[in-house]
């Protein structure tokens, strides 16, 4: 399987999601031998089905009979609870989570960059501007839309962040017939609706073929390649080069150092739990912001006592979840014509719209000043019918069975359609918010696994019950019979960032600005760990074009 | 002492079981078993007799009794009335036997819990009616049944077998239940594609962690 078999290479990179996949699409092309080490298996178009049993259970994913995380979250009454979840295994396979994502590519906006400039402090949160700004990004978001394929179309509105070319190299995906109802009547809100950016192919591109328009996108793995995921988009496409090698169920539990204190090699157990070591000249961390936090906190060195560039107590802090929140917007099939009914039923193509008309909020009545706000993304939940099924066999805390069951469940799929939007704002970082090692809890390897402490600043609630309204008051508007929506203060189980964020001072960042672990030359991280904050939208896309980023430092740091 | 289990509501399960319906989500069903699980254990610690405790999980997790006992419940919750599927079109009972060999769903005690309650409910029925639960009328099972609702490990129990007569609903064919996509027909359900096929299911598919 493996064409190489030394086992030293120039480049070795911790995960393949999406901080990794551009790393060794880059270097590999560039002519450097690169090596991914996976934790998970390594799975092809041809290994996913569109089946709901491969989403719900821990096909694709670590159990937590093996590792798990310990989450520690306010319990609303004042104190902390803690528990053990599996929730935040994404996506343990090459690819990472990429895989299963629905992949919404918005761009972060130059504000984005700058939040104190721009909005000043807030109290109790950790704020920082980025050492870098989107001029910097900018030729890197238009990399990733060209190399890794951004599907779409540019319209003018208030927020639209500047771009060096006009268009989407791909054309928009195809759009439910629901997408034209909602333009209009966001137009008679005086709303700008948008189309979304997808990271799915409308056409074939580069040995992928283009989207199948099964209905079954985010959650699931995609059967054609058209998901823009770094195995499908960067990984098959680096292994050509002969440069790259992939080891799978490669469980990476330590990061050595020499003299220097510079990264000389890994360790990683196989799937027959033998250690092996692996030397590089460079060393990428890009395991999701967690687990990257949790490998540099246990990789304790003679150079490192408390874990790599850990120097400052700056490993781990600063996590982000995504703020906001959800609503629905459920439509009664018998309110409307025929041909209306027919267009609502349609799956397959995608809903494809959002909202940025609040990224910033210039409401001085609600806010008593300009402040961040976010984005709201119209979607379609990926399809999970038992689930919905399931939901039903409760109706006010009540279960219910027999022939009133069975009416409720008929009238929900056959005679009402639901339509949801996902608002997207910043979580402030925070004190309360970060990465640890657990004192007594050991994975299956013998390592201390993560311990997410996820405390949220009460701002971000504000601001995402101020979006949530506005999803609800255009779903009133296209017609809904029932909408409602909630804001969140857990959690989201995916698109969790920062824990090791970029920043000139070494005493308040964990990274200097080209990514590289303070205290080390050759140590870099390459994930959405390096966000200091998460932008109002999910931060793959960034992630993607941040990786391509460092990855041209590390050509330069090569040659 | 059984009946007493089935029947009254323990409290210490109140604030759990407001997680239980903030879990529902089917993403994060393990949450939502460990729960019902543990609902079971707590029962069985307050004071009844392990009778189940013998039973041999072989090729049939449920006696023979248990499983008629089982087949009455599900046609109570899902009955053949005239529109849709009942539990028997959709091979509920086969897809539950099944489904209680995965090893998750074995991790989570749910053939002990299942167990429990087949046994309880007869134990139940033979104090009021001095008849086990098969040999009741439709009428009777259907109140008997929302009497066990009113013990949080009766409503467990049943939320338990209607959350695997969901999946016998509308999981892929391939799993057992829904024959030829029967519950799909009547939902108006359009299926994914490429669909699950013997070889590929979930269960084939090694999990991180395992040598």
């Amino acid at each position: 399987m493996f064409k190489n078999k030394i086992k030293e290479y120039d480049v070795c990179i911790v995960g393949s999601g999406a901080g990794a996949g551009p790393v060794a699409y880059e270097l590999a092309r560039a002519g450097y031998s690169v090596v991914v080490l996976e934790k998970g298996g390594w799975y092809s178009e041809d290994d996913f089905f569109k089946d709901e049993q491969l989403s719900r259970h821990d096909t694709f994913r670590s159990n937590t009979k093996y590792e798990r995380h310990i989450l520690d979250e306010p319990d609303g009454e004042g104190g902390w609870s803690s528990s053990e979840t599996g929730q935040f295994w994404g996506g343990n396979l090459v690819g990472g989570a990429s895989n299963f994502m629905s992949g919404y590519f918005h761009r972060l906006k130059p504000e984005d960059f700058r939040l104190v400039s721009e909005f000043g402090k807030i109290d109790g949160a950790n704020t920082v501007d980025w050492p870098i700004s989107y001029q910097d990004l900018e030729p890197y978001y238009l990399k990733v839309e060209q190399i890794v394929g951004v599907s779409g179309k540019v319209v003018a509105h208030p927020h639209l962040e500047p771009r060096s070319t006009a268009d989407y190299p791909f054309p928009p995906t195809a759009e439910h017939p629901i997408a034209s109802w909602f333009d209009k009547s966001c137009k008679n809100l005086g709303f700008h609706p948008l189309p979304m950016a997808r990271g799915i192919l409308s056409k074939p591109h580069n040995g992928r073929n283009s989207c199948e328009y099964s209905g079954y996108c985010g959650s699931y793995g995609c059967h054609s390649g058209a998901k823009a995921s770094s195995r499908a988009a960067l990984l098959d496409s680096a292994m050509k080069t002969g440069n790259l090698s992939i080891i799978p169920w490669a469980k990476v539990y330590q990061i050595n150092t020499n003299q220097k204190g510079n990264a000389d090699s890994v360790d990683y157990y196989d799937n027959q739990k033998q250690s092996i070591n692996v030397k590089a000249k460079i060393v990428v961390v890009a395991c999701y912001s967690i687990e990257s936090s949790r490998l540099l906190l246990s990789s304790q060195t003679n150079q490192h006592p408390n874990g790599i560039g850990n120097k400052y107590n700056q490993i781990g802090k600063n996590l982000h979840c995504c703020a906001g929140g959800t609503g629905h917007g459920v439509f009664d099939l018998n309110n409307f014509t025929e041909q209306q009914a027919r267009d609502l039923k349609v799956r397959g193509p995608f809903f494809n719209r959002a909202l940025q008309d609040w990224y910033f909020i210039d409401d001085k009545k609600t806010f008593g000043k300009r402040i961040k706000g976010g984005t709201l993304d119209f979607v379609f939940d990926p399809p999970s019918p038992t689930a919905e099924a399931t939901d039903l066999r409760r109706e006010d805390g009540q279960l219910i069975w027999g022939t009133k069951l069975k009416q409720r469940i008929k009238k929900h799929f056959t005679q009402s359609r639901d339509f949801k939007y996902e608002v997207f704002c910043d979580w402030l970082t925070n004190d309360n918010c970060f990465v640890s090692l657990d004192k007594t809890n050991k994975d299956v390897w013998g390592s201390p696994v993560a311990k997410v402490t996820a405390g949220f600043h009460p701002h971000d609630l504000k601001v995402a019950n101020y979006l949530v309204e506005k999803g609800k008051q255009v779903m009133q508007e296209i017609g809904a019979n029932e909408v409602w929506g909630n804001a969140f203060s857990s959690p989201t189980a995916n698109l969790i960032a920062g824990g090791l964020r970029f920043g000139k001072d070494p005493k308040t960042s964990a990274l200097d600005a080209d990514c590289r672990v303070h205290g080390t030359e050759n140590l870099f991280v390459t994930d959405g760990s390096f966000m200091p904050n998460g932008g109002s939208i999910t931060p793959t896309f960034t992630i993607y074009a941040n990786a391509f980023r460092v990855a041209d430092k590390i050509k330069e740091q090569l040659s | 002492m059984l009946n007493c289990s089935i029947i009254n509501a323990d409290s210490i399960l109140t604030t759990n079981k407001k997680k239980v319906v903030a879990y529902e989500s089917g993403m994060n069903r393990r949450d939502f078993l460990k729960i019902a699980a543990s609902a079971g254990l707590l029962t069985g610690i307050l004071g009844a007799k392990p009778v189940f405790a013998k039973v041999e999980l072989g090729s049939d997790t449920f006696t023979k009794h248990q499983n008629e006992t089982m087949i009455a419940v599900q046609q109570i919750l899902f009955p053949d009335d005239g529109d849709g599927p009942s539990a028997i079109d959709l091979n509920a009972l086969q897809y539950l036997q099944w489904a209680l060999k995965d090893p998750d769903n074995l991790a989570d005690g749910d053939p002990t819990f299942l167990i429990k309650g087949l046994v309880s409910i007869d134990v139940f029925t033979q104090d009021l009616f001095g008849k086990n639960f098969t040999a009741l009328s439709t009428q009777q099972q259907d109140d008997v049944l929302i009497k066990v609702e009113r013990s949080s490990f009766g409503e467990n129990w049943l939320s338990l077998i209607l959350y695997y007569l969901m999946e016998a609903l509308l999981l892929d064919p391939v799993y057992g239940g829904n024959p030829n996509g029967v519950g799909w027909k009547w939902l108006e359900h359009q299926a994914g594609f490429p669909r699950p096929n013997a070889k590929q299911t979930y269960i084939n598919y090694k999990v991180v962690g395992d040598v």
